[in-house]
């Protein structure tokens, strides 16, 4: 499935996003395939999520789209008080997020290997991306904080 | 541990850490919304009209549908008025018209298609067992 630019107009990017204990830096996404982002976190008065899974390598299709979920059994917990957004699949939580202030979110806990990419982390441990592990570093204008070759 | 000592952390990074493999784990999430890879040439089969047979019985049912309309009518005001008369003959036109359509239908049915076979295998594969 081609996923378009257009899926993502709403996107506002975060100055700062805390991913499991690493800090990206003027806007930016955890992951980049190529080009593609599979997770995106926007701003909004709770984080706005885009969610993409890996169907195949290299072959995505949309689960979540701003904050919405596309497929059943996806559970999403708005909570606007704290300006927290925790989304989990039956007993599996595949992201807490929440915006600290307008500028700055935090995400303590991630497991996106549900979703068929294999990085997962909490904000004790770092980031598990294919076992390299990244904990604690700050990412200053970059487009992705782990970034593979798409052949 | 040992693991954690050998990559860079605590560190500020201008470009992204590149991560070897294809990063790539059985998605839990889709395996029931698995996506059937349609190719170009199967794509346009799907296209296709459903065949000579398909189209007579549709054009048959319309037929069908009209006649007994008209059967219902003309039965009905032959009983409220008595210069209506309600002829055999528009009973048995419906009936033609049923049983050419209930032919054209059955051939349709039991003769092979590209399509017929293609939305088969798409339809068993969205219903495999996962």
């Amino acid at each position: 499935m081609n996923i378009t630019d257009n899926e993502f107009k709403n996107y506002k990017p975060i100055n700062e996003v805390n991913i499991c204990s690493n800090f990206l830096m003027g806007g930016g996404f955890l992951v980049g395939y190529g080009e593609f982002a599979p997770l995106r976190i926007g701003s909004g008065e709770i984080p706005i999520i885009w969610l993409s899974t890996q169907i195949a390598p290299n072959r995505w299709m949309p689960i979540v789209k701003e904050n919405e979920a596309l497929i059943s059994n996806l559970n999403i917990v708005k909570e606007y008080e704290k300006r927290k957004i925790t989304i989990s699949f039956g007993s599996k939580v595949l992201l807490v997020a929440e915006m600290v202030n307008d500028n700055y979110c935090r995400v303590p806990n991630l497991d996106l290997r549900l979703t068929g990419v294999n990085i997962f982390g909490d904000e004790l441990t770092g980031l598990n991306a294919n076992n390299t592990i990244s904990k604690n570093n700050r990412f200053v204008g970059v487009k992705f904080l782990f970034g593979m070759d798409v052949k | 541990m040992a693991q954690e000592n050998e990559n860079a952390n605590e560190r500020v990074h201008t470009s992204p850490i590149h991560v070897n493999g294809t990063m790539y784990v059985e998605p839990i999430i889709t395996k029931q919304y698995l996506t059937y890879s349609l190719p170009k040439h199967e794509f346009e089969e799907l296209l296709k009209n459903d065949g000579t047979f398909k189209l007579f019985g549709d054009a048959s049912l319309g037929a069908v549908i009209g006649l007994l309309v008209n059967c219902g009518a003309k039965k009905l005001g032959s009983l409220i008025d008595k210069d209506i008369h309600f002829d055999n003959w528009e009973f048995f036109a419906f009936l033609i018209a049923l049983f050419v359509m209930l032919v054209c239908y059955f051939i349709h049915w039991v003769c092979p298609s590209k399509k017929k076979r293609l939305k088969k295998e798409i339809i068993t594969e969205y219903n495999k067992e996962i």
